[in-house]
């Protein structure tokens, strides 16, 4: 699907730059500035590429075809782009995560990270992965664990302290680092897991249900982290089941569905396809916005749901947040 | 490769903290053997606390999964390891140097609360460094008249000691046997150290001697027999050596067991990259249970524990196989997301 995909994206791009030109040069010349930067994004090389991945987990005394947690699958992802993974549980994201993270071996397929064929340790450094894994040592203070880890992994013993003290202010950890982190709550966990994958700065990002168990604080620091990573180029291949948490973040959404992926496009192309779309409106009385949806419901659509937003709380949480 | 160092440690210091309640173990035992002093002799003690030898350190094996959840398929945090990039091998070695320097100290801890222990309860309350002294290859099977004299290994020590016999393979027929022991460095006169009569339960004969130095072999010459041959063949001879201290017991009992030690810990390492946790405790037990089940693995005699001696290690180089079981270890986990079950 990889390379395949990308001659649609391209065919795509130039039917619409044909149209863009007959338009006044004036009105179009940040777009096209926007489009010369997608052209190099385009022309990028992949940071991952996935040709029939297959992975089973082992099974001693029956290996039925229902074993297999992820089967044939293709996808290419270019550097400076973001991919979000979305599937049901056990659909296997994290499976997947995992082998394009290293830790599984794929019993089937081929996987290639920067154009290399094996995952080394300097391609290792280039990626940052948040595993759906426990954090070991949980009696540690979590600046300790921290600082353990970016010792272990190269970083200067200098620089440790302070870059450390960063990711830990960026995460909202830094009053408590020195509790046990095995004491943190489950979002608080995840920042810790975060701010370890960030130690390097990699420019591959492989984040495996980031946004699980975050307050809308935590959840605005990962998007924030996230819009950071991709104005600087970076990737990202991110599985979530937040969708409207970060879905502006991404250029692309892959649906997986019992270890196949059943969907590819961008947000708009994959989901509006069901038919069903979602608006936030702000600003407006309850009777002006029952006139609004009157003619929408003359034409025969049908209304899910009706009342305050949801994210409203999360903005009242972060608002408060802020003026403490 | 130096930050690896702090990691290092962090490991040992979890390890060290969880394995604290194991040094309990000794002590234990000892508290119910000095109940049972009364009704049971110290033969029949000696066993019990010698199994407070035995246990801490396979419990401290099935420990090692829980408090460093890394080391193979099934654990939590394997995929937080991997996705560190570290090398794995480097990675491992590290942490295979913090569980080995932690088996050792708890084990040596161990080794000393147990010689303090037999001491306790051992009737003369003192323990002598042992050496059991091998037969020579071609010794007679009797002594006899036709056969007067069997010959064994001198001991490596010299000066005052006692020597001690095993009643267990000893064939006498009847007190009054009476036996010469000489001791001899080949070239030179043997040097007469004592006369004995022997006697009918030859776990009361201990003959002190003084045995004077560079002595390659002790001779055992049949003077006289009223009632017929007499058997010393594989009859373990032991050379009771100076008194220890109680850390010097604890010494000799370490080295007794370093052989088993660096099986259980370089076995039991290897067989993380690839056990999943239940399995892999299985076969802690199963590798703690070696010196039972391979009678050619080095091992502590009971045979001069009962004489009141802790046995001077004699392996040599004998235990280096362990280390073969290093570079194994350093195999990262088996990353199929199972391991055997």
């Amino acid at each position: 699907m990889g390379t395949c995909q990308q001659k649609e994206v391209n065919a795509h791009h130039f039917d619409h730059a044909s149209r863009v030109a007959e338009k006044p040069r004036a009105f179009y010349s940040q777009l096209l500035l926007n489009q010369e930067i997608e052209n190099n994004r385009r022309q990028a090389s992949p940071a991952i590429k996935v040709s029939h991945l297959g992975f089973h987990y082992p099974r001693w005394f029956h290996r039925k075809k229902q074993d297999f947690a992820l089967q044939d699958l293709s996808f290419c992802l270019e550097e400076g782009r973001c991919l979000g993974i979305l599937g049901a549980n056990g659909s296997g994201k994290s499976t997947l995560l995992s082998c394009l993270g290293g830790s599984l071996i794929p019993t089937g397929g081929e996987i290639q990270w920067f154009g290399q064929q094996h995952l080394s340790v300097e391609i290792q450094r280039k990626i940052g992965f948040l595993p759906d894994a426990e954090l070991p040592f949980p009696a540690l203070p979590a600046g300790i664990f921290l600082e353990m880890t970016a010792r272990a992994i190269g970083i200067p013993k200098k620089e440790v302290k302070q870059h450390c003290e960063d990711l830990l202010t960026e995460f909202g950890l830094m009053s408590a680092q020195k509790r046990p982190h095995g004491k943190f709550s489950k979002g608080m966990k995840r920042r810790l897991g975060l701010s370890v994958a960030l130690l390097l700065n990699p420019t591959l990002l492989l984040l495996d249900e980031p946004l699980s168990g975050m307050d809308p604080i935590g959840v605005e620091t990962i998007r924030r982290r996230l819009v950071r990573h991709k104005e600087r180029g970076g990737t990202a291949l991110v599985s979530t089941h937040q969708l409207e948490e970060i879905e502006d973040l991404l250029d692309r959404i892959m649906i997986l569905d019992q270890g196949r992926i059943v969907g590819y496009g961008t947000v708009h192309e994959v989901l509006g396809k069901e038919g069903t779309w979602n608006i936030e409106i702000a600003d407006i009385d309850e009777e002006s916005i029952q006139n609004l949806l009157q003619p929408l419901l003359e034409k025969g659509a049908t209304l899910h749901t009706f009342g305050p937003s949801r994210q409203a709380l999360g903005r009242f949480l972060l608002h408060l947040h802020k003026e403490q | 490769m130096t930050g690896l160092f702090p990691f290092s440690l962090r490991c040992a210091q979890t390890l060290l903290k969880s394995s604290l309640p194991l040094i309990l173990i000794p002590g234990a035992v000892l508290f119910l053997c000095t109940m049972l002093q009364g009704r049971i002799g110290f033969e029949g003690l000696l066993p019990l606390m010698m199994f407070s030898l035995w246990l801490p350190l396979p419990l401290f094996m099935l420990l090692l999964r829980r408090q460093l959840p890394f080391l193979g398929p099934g654990d939590p945090s394997l995929a937080w390891t991997l996705s560190l990039p570290v090398p794995r091998g480097l990675h491992r070695l590290f942490t295979l140097a913090s569980l080995f320097g932690v088996a050792l100290i708890l084990q040596l801890i161990v080794s000393v609360e147990v010689g303090m222990g037999i001491r306790q309860i051992h009737p003369k309350q003192e323990l002598r460094a042992t050496e059991i002294l091998s037969p020579r290859p071609n010794n007679p099977p009797l002594l006899s008249k036709k056969h007067p004299i069997q010959s064994f290994s001198a001991p490596r020590g010299s000066g005052k000691g006692i020597l001690s016999f095993q009643a267990r393979r000893f064939l006498f027929s009847a007190s009054g046997d009476r036996v010469r022991i000489t001791a001899e460095n080949p070239g030179n006169p043997p040097t007469a150290l004592a006369t004995i009569r022997v006697d009918e339960d030859p776990r009361r004969m201990r003959i002190s001697m003084e045995l004077p130095p560079k002595k390659k072999f002790l001779h055992f010459q049949l003077l006289a027999s009223p009632h017929g041959p007499i058997s010393f063949e594989h009859a373990p001879v032991l050379w009771l050596g100076r008194p220890l201290s109680n850390l010097e017991t604890g010494g000799l009992l370490f080295l007794d067991t370093l052989p088993w030690v660096l099986l259980l810990v370089f076995g039991g390492f290897t067989a993380t990259s690839f056990l999943q946790t239940r399995i892999f405790g299985l076969m802690v037990f199963g590798l703690a249970l070696t010196p039972l089940l391979v009678p050619s693995f080095p091992r502590i005699d009971l045979a001069p524990l009962q004489a009141g001696g802790i046995p001077i290690p004699q392996f040599g180089l004998s235990f280096l196989w362990a280390f073969v079981l290093v570079p194994l270890g350093l195999f990262p986990p088996r990353r199929n997301g199972g391991g055997i079950e």
